[in-house]
């Protein structure tokens, strides 16, 4: 009885680690990921090519905070010339109920949110969705670890989560660098299964002890058009807890 | 520590060359963010950084950002309704050019200064080119400083205060005079900055705001000369516009209503609590000067343009110092409930003010007091859609309405004759899609009041084309009998042609 109970502890302990070893990577790759930068600002430049093969140019600074637990981001826009000054805020929310995203816009002095219906689609007319911002889509605790792949010659954790009622995506698979814990690539696929995006980095730098993403690319699949982020600049924040509120969102 | 780094990112450089052996492909390599003397391990395909100096971020900069718009349209009457000469005649033609420049620096992530000027050309002529006219009018537009503490943002200078929930609506959101003579803009590019000291915080879920604005700014109007004066020909008294030259009419307009303004430091006072949650929550008081004349007129003189026997009378009253006309600014409490929430693709905005005194005028243009609830709610879009809306409806309630008295543009003249509590309701929709990738934009925006069946619309299309440039023309129209709050206006119907570039 007692050789059956520990067994079965150490099996529910193995299995306990590997869950949160899962959801660790998750976490750690989210911190990486493409507009999550915990603890850092930087200047980041979107270049988002339609379909018709027009690109657009949008330049912003973004910085994430851990506060409470919950991953608080910002981003504020500086060009083009239509959307400087407008600041969105992305509030990661409680399982299931997606994340609270505010938009400042300069024009009306005001804070306004985004309806929940609306996070899965882009952000401030990028390839990059307001879920992009706060998340990989998924839950990290929901996480699944599949076999190992090598992604530019890398060596990748691969990860799979589905998206809750809140997210804009039926199924994510994550190749996740061990090295570095940058995602090297995502795919999307839609509540039907269908593939929609495709995220790559395509660039790594290193910024003191941390290695993220210099450069990378969301492909929507469906829509074929592409947005490209470049980070221009990169620095440790300074920002406090209250730059993170609705209240600092026009600060500018 | 950098030493520490620097051995760990040696140690585990080799240890991915040896992972890597067998793959064809070289491996992504790491950059480093700033410039650096790159070295590579021996043995090792990974180029790392080192850990220097030249990772340290950067001491913060101040950071400039220059900004600016220009717009201009040009507008003709689709009808010349009044002949040349006539008392407020009509203007048939209309220019406007306004632009923005302003500059804002962040000097420290505490301290930030924002500097805009502002500048509007005008012209407008009559029937035949009769009464040309025009003006320039310079002014400064927000010219603040901001400083950011971690429990309370302070602002001090030329600014927005916005209040309550609805953003064009909210009868809150008094602090800030409007400019009246705008018609073809956004509504909210008629609120003017005023000098004001504002503070913002929070406490735990609330936040709060408390603001005092010194000085008296009042709305910005014609009174007379203009499609948008108070003065159209509907109104009881009629004025001749015909004998003041065009030239000083612009300049006269400002304070032809005034006598008196409110003295320096007498100003407005608000504060506005709300608690954020699923649905936000708040309450807010203003206490403040009203931003339109309260005028009182002699009857005689409301006829002295117009007969000369009154106009003698009222030249000997003036004379032996009677007053004959008097117009200041009355003071008024506003408290207000407010509240919004997310409701499917869109927000629902909700405020309610009551206000024990205000100012309104009977159909003679006398002034009365009344205190008045009023009360707007709007559901507008909350989510990235080629279909664009909002929908707004606003009431007001004016008790204990005299038996004789009728209250100017808000109810009908079938109201009097029995005491009675004032209804004005009004609804407002906005409706447009987007085609063409955003570039190409169709809209109509609709503004109804049942009781006496007004109207105005204003059809629009909308290119942008070019990234920053918009090229618009659109359409007003007005409709309803003269003493409806559309009809007052219904002769000014137009077409209109524009641009807006937004520079940098």
């Amino acid at each position: 009885m007692m050789r059956v109970t520990l067994m079965g502890a150490l099996l529910a302990a193995s299995v306990a680690l590997a869950d949160e070893s899962a959801a660790d990577i998750s976490r750690k790759a989210r911190e990486r990921g493409a507009l999550n930068l915990v603890g850092l600002t930087a200047e980041l430049k979107l270049v988002t090519t339609g379909a018709d093969g027009k690109a657009r140019e949008q330049v912003l600074s973004s910085s994430s905070r851990d506060i409470g637990g919950k991953s608080h981001a910002l981003a504020r826009f500086s060009q083009p010339a239509g959307v400087s000054g407008v600041a969105v805020l992305t509030i990661a929310g409680e399982q299931g109920q997606g994340d609270d995203v505010a938009l400042y816009l300069p024009k009306l002095k005001r804070v306004r949110k985004v309806a929940k219906s609306d996070r899965g689609k882009a952000f401030m007319d990028t390839d990059f969705s307001y879920a992009d911002i706060g998340s990989n889509g998924t839950r990290d605790e929901d996480t699944k670890r599949l076999a190992d792949e090598k992604v530019e010659g890398r060596d990748c954790f691969v990860l799979s989560g589905k998206g809750d009622e809140s997210s804009p995506y039926g199924e994510v698979k994550m190749f996740v660098d061990k090295q570095t814990y940058v995602p090297m690539k995502v795919e999307y696929a839609d509540k039907a299964g269908k593939p929609l995006k495709r995220y790559r980095t395509l660039k790594l730098k290193q910024f003191k002890e941390r290695v993220l993403a210099a450069e990378s690319l969301m492909e929507n699949l469906q829509s074929n058009s592409k947005t490209q982020m470049t980070v221009l600049k990169l620095e440790d924040s300074t920002l406090g807890d209250d730059a993170f509120t609705e209240r600092a969102l026009e600060r500018g | 520590m950098f030493k520490v780094s620097w051995l760990l990112l040696l140690c585990a450089a080799p240890a991915f060359a040896q992972d890597d052996a067998g793959v064809d492909e070289p491996a992504m390599q790491v950059e480093a963010f700033e410039s650096f003397e790159e070295v590579v391990d021996a043995g090792s395909s990974l180029t790392v950084a080192p850990v220097l100096e030249a990772f340290e971020s950067k001491p913060w900069q101040p950071t400039v950002r220059v900004y600016g718009w220009t717009s201009a349209y040009v507008a003709l009457d689709t009808r010349f309704d009044s002949p040349r000469g006539v008392a407020l005649a009509e203007n048939v033609a209309e220019a406007r050019l306004k632009a923005v420049l302003g500059v804002d620096v962040k000097l420290t992530e505490w301290v930030r200064v924002v500097l805009e000027g502002r500048a509007q050309v005008r012209g407008a002529t009559q029937r035949d080119f009769d009464r040309l006219k025009g003006f320039f009018e310079p002014m400064l537009g927000d010219a603040y400083v901001d400083l950011y503490t971690s429990k309370v943002d302070l602002r001090v200078g030329n600014q927005r205060i916005p209040l309550g929930a609805n953003a064009a609506l909210a009868p809150a959101d008094a602090l800030n005079p409007r400019d009246l003579r705008e018609s073809a803009g956004e509504p909210e590019d008629a609120l003017l900055p005023v000098f004001a000291v504002r503070a913002q915080g929070e406490l735990g879920q609330l936040s709060w705001l408390a603001a005092y604005v010194p000085f008296f700014t009042p709305h910005r109007l014609f009174v007379f000369g203009q499609d948008e004066g108070i003065a159209q020909p509907a109104f009881g008294r009629s004025l001749d516009n015909t004998r003041i030259d065009p030239s000083v009419e612009d300049y006269l307009q400002d304070r032809v209503l005034e006598t008196q303004r409110p003295a320096p430091f007498a100003g407005d006072l608000a504060l506005r609590v709300l608690r954020k949650g699923r649905v936000n929550v708040g309450a807010s008081w203003v206490w403040m000067n009203e931003k339109l004349a309260r005028v009182t007129m002699d009857r005689e003189l409301a006829q002295a343009f117009t007969s000369q026997a009154a106009a003698l009378s009222v030249l000997n009253r003036a004379q032996s110092g009677e007053t004959l006309y008097r117009g200041f600014y009355g003071r008024q409490h506003l408290f207000s409930a407010e509240g919004s929430a997310l409701i499917g693709p869109g927000q629902l905005d909700v405020d309610v003010t009551y206000s024990p005194r205000q100012t309104f005028y009977d159909a003679d243009f006398n002034p009365v007091d009344k205190q008045s609830i009023t009360w707007v709610a709007s559901f507008s879009q909350a989510s990235d859609s080629p279909v664009l809306y909002s929908l707004s409806y606003l009431g007001m309630a004016i008790p204990d309405i005299g038996a004789r008295e009728q209250l100017m543009l808000l109810e009908p003249a079938t109201a009097a004759g029995a005491p009675h509590t004032a209804f004005f309701h009004l609804f407002i929709g906005f409706i447009g899609v987007s085609l063409w990738d955003k570039r190409f934009e169709l809209s109509v925006r609709a503004a109804f009041e049942p009781v006496q069946r007004s109207f105005s619309i204003s059809p629009r299309v909308t290119w942008q084309g070019v990234e920053g440039l918009k090229i618009f023309a659109s359409a007003e129209f007005f409709e309803g009998n003269p003493w409806s709050p559309f009809g007052y206006f219904s002769r000014n119907d137009r077409v209109l042609v524009g641009a807006r570039y937004d520079f940098f």
